[in-house]
């Protein structure tokens, strides 16, 4: 009997481990399941046009999968959710979808390689020759989700509101001094001094949009400018109006058929973006069908699986972030501007690129992204050239190496850590100890905000507010711009740069504004503060059947456009 | 009880703020001007000494005020309001598959030692103890979601339906007391498999727990003597061992509270449960004070709680148990 029982235990355990081992090898094996096209709609479901609960049979399918076959119906899947739905406020780098769909600026940016002022809620703008004077014509006939009308009124009182708070991306339009309604269709924005690159900063995602007055005035508490009431609700003129709000679960937009861009015969009724945070769970629900868009997945085997199943597609595009290794300049040897070019000519550009991050990021070759207002390429390129690194060395004194380094990434970045093992490899060729350190974001802020604490070498992230890096430029290699209140995390000081950033600031000239950042960029480029490594892509997945997705640079994967999108 | 949750809050806020960071910084974000830090860092008071913050913080618990959360940008207890029932729903649902699950299976598994159902209970309670929780989480998901289609992917209700009118926040519980059937048989839905998910160590341990101790009771003379005087074997196992047997399963039970609320924040992010798990998880990477010491706190309110109601429960089941 023992010799019986002992043996019917170790069938169930083999049977147990064998499940296991199946499914770890299972999702790549599985052979495609889903058919090209969504089948027809199972008609167990209503229409998606009442707000009623749905009568179904309980199958797993209705039960939250029918409505992937509705085809006027979205569901979109992200990570994580947005901490308030105040467009004065948000900052947050995540489930800002409504941003762009419910909220307008006067003008948009658009583009999937390069950003392009489009007129929005303004029809037309005309610059003073001084550069202080902004006049903008706005569009007539365009309603509030509550019926009131836009106007100048309404564009004086939003600006007027978000300067007043304070919060969220409110730096970037600290160079307004007044906006003026001159009459309902004309508003005048009186800069305190010229800024060329104002007009892009009217199309960032976070700020410059306008809400309904009206809204905000009802349900104003204790001067709190509608914080309270606009943190939860919605006031805006675009295409969606937000229907309801379930924190960390989802979020539902529904279209406003008042649009003033008005819509043709196919467009999506509803959009449902739900809060998902593992991206196992997406992949496993983008290729039931269970879901039409996963945005912010971050695995590449699951990206990469997904490209090569059928009925789903993967876009890809560069998008404005990118990544660069942040030198602290203060600290010997790393204040000779030849050991920091000798690291510059270490470093393995392409295979970060191509090997690290799979082909998905292109090595930078320049200060800032490409496609961006304020992108210049220097005369020259770093790349990796182990001779001519040891050459710098040997000059700046360093024939051997002899010295070791701090190279600080951020917890939760692996790629990072994995860059940085790569380059260890190569820097030992040189002489030079890389000292692979972990730091929690908190803990890296505390120690950047002095020239003493900050580490030798850091692995960063800078994604642009807007389709400008020019602003980039001045907050990162100004000299007036240091830890804590600025950017410039290397403690960077070339009088020169200062000079010609100082000058680019007001020059209103386009031609001579190029020349101006041509000159820096070379400069900074050449006085190699940072390690600037790579741009990376940013990756949206969809079902096949989900048409008109657009990708566009100036607002990363968060500023799609729903109201050009429709289901076939 | 008292001490311990003061032994925690001091612990907690001790730990986070030692650990060098600067929150406010990371609430206003890297672009972000050093006036609007300025002003949170005022807001929030940590300007101030340290040991005037945890005052702070402890006499406004006492007036129900648990502080502000910079990460949700709202007062943490409305974010306790809005995460924590959906943790409670799970950790309780849970619960009850470990007590309904595990004494039987346990019981079954010592009256039928070393037949087919004992193996097979040691299989999964092996499995149980021994699998990690969101490994378990993920294989469920492929095979009951993605092969079988018998279960959702994640979530607590169906996108399309509207949530339970809120009273308690628990869906379940609201739909039954506001007779919404739609809502109720969608939310049970979608507990379903999370819970099993949860509930699998703790379910193991019990069964284990109660195996070994079944085994011992029906192993004592008074089993013999009771079956001697020719009382039908279900009277024997349910009115005499059962009860003596289960004085440790009790207790394993009060300790796999903790577990299970543990287990709860791993098994929330791969079903997008929207509870305090993931929240909690949030606030540890902004540092956001206020949340967890809250959350901390909550949890170890929780726990403490349920091992007091264990230690009642002693009385009932023992009567020779007496706190006298």
């Amino acid at each position: 009997m023992k010799a019986r029982s002992a043996n019917t235990f170790r069938c169930l355990i083999s049977l147990v481990i064998l499940l296991g081992l199946l499914s770890g090898c299972a999702p790549a094996a599985t052979p495609v399941s889903a058919p090209v096209e969504n089948p027809a709609p199972v008609q167990t479901t209503e229409p998606a046009a009442t707000t009623a609960p749905v009568e179904a049979a309980p199958t797993a399918a209705t039960m939250g999968g029918g409505l992937a076959s509705d085809p006027k119906t979205l569901i979109v899947l992200t990570p994580f959710d947005t901490q308030t739905l105040d467009p004065a406020v948000n900052y947050d780098f995540s489930g800002g979808f409504y941003l762009l769909n419910c909220y307008e600026p006067l003008v948009k940016a658009v583009g999937a390689d390069e950003a392009k002022l489009t007129p929005a809620l303004a029809e037309s703008w005309e610059i003073s020759p001084d550069g202080l004077t902004y006049t903008f014509k706005l569009r007539q006939g365009v309603k509030f989700h509550d019926g009131t009308p836009f106007n100048a009124e309404a564009v004086k009182f939003s600006f007027d509101r978000l300067l007043a708070m304070k919060m969220g991306a409110v730096g970037n339009f600290t160079s307004i001094d007044k906006i003026e309604a001159v009459d309902d269709a004309t508003v005048k924005f009186i800069l305190k001094a010229p800024y060329a690159s104002f007009l892009l900063a009217l199309t960032s995602m976070w700020g410059p949009v306008i809400v309904s007055p009206t809204a905000i005035k009802a349900n104003e508490k204790d001067g709190d400018l509608g914080q309270a009431w606009l943190a939860e609700n919605e006031a805006g003129t675009g295409p969606y109006k937000v229907e309801k709000w379930e924190r960390n679960q989802q979020l539902t937009l529904t279209r406003n058929a008042d649009y003033w861009g008005g819509w043709g015969d196919k467009f999506l009724e509803k959009i449902i973006i739900r809060f998902v945070p593992e991206t196992t769970t997406m992949r496993l629900m983008i290729e039931k069908g269970d879901a039409d868009l996963a945005v912010g997945m971050t695995s590449i085997e699951d990206l990469d699986a997904l490209a090569e199943t059928e009925g789903v597609v993967v876009e890809e595009f560069a998008a404005m972030s990118i990544r660069e290794v942040r030198i602290n300049t203060t600290k010997p040897p790393l204040d000779d501007a030849k050991v920091r070019q000798a690291l510059a000519y270490s470093f393995d550009y392409d295979q970060a690129a191509t090997g690290i991050l799979g082909g998905h990021a292109i090595r930078m070759d320049s200060v800032t992204a490409k496609g961006v207002a304020g992108y210049f390429k220097p005369s020259f390129m770093y790349t990796k050239d182990l001779e001519k690194a040891k050459q710098l060395l040997t000059e700046a004194g360093h024939p051997d190496g002899g010295f070791s380094l701090d190279y600080v990434w951020l917890s939760g970045l692996d790629i990072d850590r994995q860059i940085g093992e790569m380059w260890q490899a190569d820097l030992k060729q040189l002489g030079i100890d890389l000292k692979i350190q972990e730091m929690p974001l908190n803990t890296w802020w505390e120690a950047q905000g002095n020239p003493e604490t900050a580490p030798q070498m850091m692995m960063g992230q800078w994604g642009l507010d807007y389709a400008d890096a020019t602003s980039q430029i001045w907050v990162m290699y100004y000299s007036g711009n240091f830890p804590p209140s600025g950017s410039n995390y290397f403690y960077y000081k070339n009088e020169q740069v200062d000079k010609l950033l100082e000058q680019a600031r007001v020059e209103t000239d386009p031609a001579k504004l190029d020349q101006l950042y041509q000159q820096a960029v070379e400069m900074i480029y050449t006085d190699s503060p940072e390690v600037w490594a790579v741009q990376t892509n940013e990756r949206i997945v969809h079902r096949a059947v989900v048409m008109g997705y657009t990708y566009n640079l100036s607002y990363y994967k968060e500023g799609i456009n729903f109201s050009l999108m429709y289901k076939q | 009880m008292i001490f311990v949750l003061l032994g925690v809050s001091l612990l907690t806020f001790g730990i986070s703020h030692v650990i060098p960071s600067d929150p406010a910084r990371q609430a206003a974000g890297p672009h972000a001007t050093t006036e609007q830090v300025e002003v949170l860092k005022k807001k929030f008071g940590f300007d101030r000494p340290l040991p005037e913050q945890y005052w702070i913080y402890m006499t406004g618990l006492l007036r129900g005020d648990l502080g502000f959360s910079l990460y949700s940008r709202r007062p943490v207890i409305e974010d306790i309001k809005a995460y924590f029932p959906a943790t409670i729903e799970l950790t309780t649902a849970a619960m009850m598959i470990c007590l309904l699950l595990g004494i039987p299976l346990g019981v079954l598994s010592a009256v039928y030692k070393d037949r087919l159902l004992d193996q097979i209970s040691r299989v999964v309670c092996i499995g149980g103890v021994g699998l990690p929780i969101f490994w378990l989480a993920l294989l469920f998901q492929l095979v009951l979601y993605r092969w079988l289609n018998w279960l959702p992917a994640g979530g607590r209700i169906a996108p399309d339906i509207a949530k339970p009118l809120t009273i308690t926040g628990l869906y379940i519980i609201d739909s039954l007391v506001t007779g919404n059937w739609i809502a109720l048989r969608s939310s049970s839905y979608y507990i379903i498999m999370p819970a099993i998910t949860l509930a699998f160590a703790s379910v193991a341990w019990v069964a284990r727990i109660t195996r070994s101790s079944m085994l011992d009771t029906l192993g004592q003379d008074y089993i013999r003597t009771a079956r001697g005087k020719g009382l039908r074997e279900r009277q024997v196992i349910y009115v005499h061992a059962l009860r003596n047997a289960l004085i440790p399963a009790v207790t394993m039970i009060g300790l796999q509270t903790g577990a299970l609320l543990s287990g709860a924040f791993l098994v929330e992010i791969i079903f997008s449960w929207p509870g305090i798990g993931f929240y909690t998880i949030n606030s540890i990477m902004a540092m956001d004070f206020n949340a967890i010491m809250t959350t901390t706190l909550l949890v170890a309110v929780v726990y403490t709680v349920t091992n007091l109601i264990v230690d009642i429960l002693y009385v009932a089941i023992d009567p020779r148990i007496s706190y006298t």
